[in-house]
């Protein structure tokens, strides 16, 4: 377990087990420790970014905890005091970029944060009009339901203009509900995408990893996923002839309206005889009553 | 008799090889007793590999149940796939049948009905997926299960879901036959068949598994009716009524009956009821349970649909939730 740092800006505190403990009983050092901490941070800023691997970053977060818990707790003060200068010194121009890059970064992450917040309360505000718009349709089509059923009673009396007239307005009203509703989706759909842009817009000065991007890797699949595991057969072992034709099945199909009502394919059929009598199986059940 | 028992496949078993078989397997304790048979726990002496016997209870062939076992025996036979439950042999016993069936500890409805367990939409996925793959196998070979529900849907100790208890199946119908529309249990049967077709295909069977899936998302029976004509009701409600607008010729089935018109629900309604649901989760649920049979999707269909190669993808067999069996 290596050490952890905060992750907000410019309190590069690092989390580590054996300091931890030093520090939990030591109330009085705490505040002048944060006042050297806050400013030592400001000299060794250096990100990851900056080292060529991990093991010599953790190595430099070692060293300026070093500085801190020494200059905090009075030792080798002098010797400690003019490393910190010379380190200045010497790294003047990348402190500066990097102090830059931090309260930039800083900036732009409560940029996220207030964008986050707005799209979400416009978003919410969307859904809602949307479901509204749903429930009256609702409403709507029971009209129309108990219209339907009116209809069929007065079809038996005659006379149906007068309904007729209210059909024509429930359709009005349906088809501007319907239209609001597919702009408000096709505005969600838009917030959507627009929110994609701003916030890949603000990402990290130091080309850290980002976390979508971490996350995309974890999700990918190792191998590609295979609906029917392999196993979905194309080619028939016999050739489907689609112009087959039994004049007697066709019949009774056509003349009786149960076999559409029922999802009846008689090409299906078809297709079960074929195979049957290809792999030379017979029908052992036949009355089924 | 020894015309049914020829059935068996390669091995002939007439009495002689009566005991020979039996002396194969072990009878242990009995695990559980269906409508037509009583189902032992044991062992396959050969190899050391836990099996399932399933007894035929009643002895002859005349009375109507054994057509049931004799059904279970002949679709398990061409059935051959991972998620199917693997019918290891035959053997006849005094006079009775014995099918030996690959061992599977539990089964869908008692995951579902153990309320500590939390599915998640991936573990939801893998199920579905390896129903679907099963169903497939069996359409594809021409063949309706026509009694899908979560309780004959079992699992491996390895956690791989295979579809069992074939006892109603049989082959896709020519035009000249008449299919019992008295198939199902009740809260998975398809519209068409509560209003007595004959004529029905393997879209029942898709019905059913879109059911399957609801409770799976639910914990909790989706379409649970009370009685033949309560479960009218309660699927209409649900998901609308047929009018011969959404559902061509609906009217000419024999048992046609529009007392209650209910309206389609709104697909709002649809996603406050499945709130967990991804949009094209709903969108498989919805084409699985259309009114009109034509309109349903296929196995295919469902297998290609997008719910399947969407994040996340389904859970490894091994790695879903299981139960441990009790009786040990
Ligand atoms: N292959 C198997 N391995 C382990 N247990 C099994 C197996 N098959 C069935 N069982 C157990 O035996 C019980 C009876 O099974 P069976 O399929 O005969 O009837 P059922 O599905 O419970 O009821 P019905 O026949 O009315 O649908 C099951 O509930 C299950 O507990
Ligand atoms: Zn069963």
């Amino acid at each position: 377990m290596g050490p952890t740092k905060c992750p907000y800006p410019n309190c590069n505190k690092i989390l580590r087990k054996n300091k931890f403990k030093k520090q939990i009983f030591d109330d009085l050092n705490i505040e002048k420790e944060c006042d050297i901490r806050k400013k030592i941070l400001e000299i060794y800023n250096k990100q990851e970014s900056n080292f060529k691997n991990l093991n010599e970053y953790n190595k430099y977060l070692e060293e300026i905890e070093t500085i801190i818990f020494n200059l905090s707790h009075d030792i080798d003060i002098e010797e400690t005091t003019n490393l910190v200068k010379q380190y200045e010194l010497m790294n003047k121009e990348l402190i500066n970029e990097n102090n830059d890059k931090i309260s930039k970064d800083y900036e732009n992450f409560m940029k996220r944060q207030n964008l986050e917040k707005s799209f979400k309360q416009t978003r919410l505000k969307l859904q809602k009009e949307i479901e509204d718009e749903d429930a009256k349709l609702k409403k709507l089509k029971n009209l129309e339901n108990l219209n339907n059923m009116y209809d069929e009673g007065i079809t038996k009396n005659k006379n149906n203009n007068n309904n007729n007239n209210n059909k024509n307005v429930l359709n009005q009203m349906k088809e501007s509900i319907l239209k609001k509703t597919s702009a408000r989706q096709k505005q969600l759909k838009e917030l959507e995408q627009r929110q994609q842009e701003r916030l890949s817009q603000l990402t990290s000065s130091f080309g850290g990893q980002q976390l979508d991007d971490i996350n995309g890797k974890l999700q990918k699949p190792e191998t590609p996923f295979t609906p029917f595991n392999g196993d979905r057969v194309l080619k028939l072992p016999y050739n489907e002839d689609n112009d087959y034709y039994d004049p007697i099945y066709f019949n009774l199909v056509e003349k009786n309206d149960e076999f559409r009502a029922s999802g009846y394919n008689l090409k299906e059929f078809f297709k079960r005889s074929l195979s049957e009598a290809f792999i030379g199986l017979d029908c052992f059940i036949c009355d089924e009553k | 008799m020894t015309e049914v028992v020829s059935l068996s496949g390669p091995e002939q078993h007439d009495d002689e090889s009566t005991l020979k078989v039996s002396s194969n397997y072990s009878k242990d304790t009995k695990v559980g007793e269906g409508t037509y048979a009583v189902v032992y726990v044991g062992v396959q002496k050969s190899s050391h590999r836990k099996i399932a016997i399933k007894e035929i209870k009643t002895g002859g062939f005349k009375d109507g149940l054994d057509m049931s076992a004799i059904r279970e025996m002949k679709y398990l036979q061409e059935l051959r796939h991972v998620n199917i439950i693997e019918l290891i042999d035959i053997y006849s016993e005094h006079n009775g049948l014995n099918l030996i069936l690959e061992y599977l500890p539990y089964d869908l409805e008692m995951l579902i009905k153990d309320k500590s367990i939390i599915f998640t939409p991936a573990n939801i996925k893998s199920w579905m997926l390896m129903t679907l793959r099963g169903l497939h196998h069996c359409h594809r070979n021409f063949i309706l299960h026509r009694d899908l529900k979560p309780n004959n849907l079992l699992l491996s100790p390895q956690g791989v879901l295979k579809i069992a208890d074939f006892g109603l199946a049989r082959s896709l119908g020519a035009p000249n036959e008449e299919l019992t529309s008295n198939v199902v249990t009740r809260w998975y049967r398809a519209p068409e068949l509560l209003f007595g077709s004959k004529h029905y295909t393997g879209a029942i069977d898709i019905w059913s598994v879109g059911v399957i899936f609801a409770e799976l998302m639910l914990r909790t029976p989706y379409l649970p009716g009370a009685n033949d004509m309560d479960q009218l009701i309660v699927t209409f409600r649900a998901l609308g009524s047929p009018t011969e607008a959404n559902w061509t010729n609906v009217s000419k089935l024999p048992g046609y009956n529009k007392i209650n018109i209910y309206p389609p629900p709104t697909r709002q309604e649809l996603r406050n009821r499945f709130s967990a649901a991804t949009e094209s989760t709903l969108d498989l649920i919805c084409s699985m349970l259309m009114l009109d049979p034509l309109k349903r999707c296929t196995t295919t269909e469902a297998l290609l649909s997008k719910y399947f190669v969407e994040s996340p993808r389904a859970t490894d067999p091994k790695s879903l939730p299981k139960i441990v069996p009790k009786n040990k």
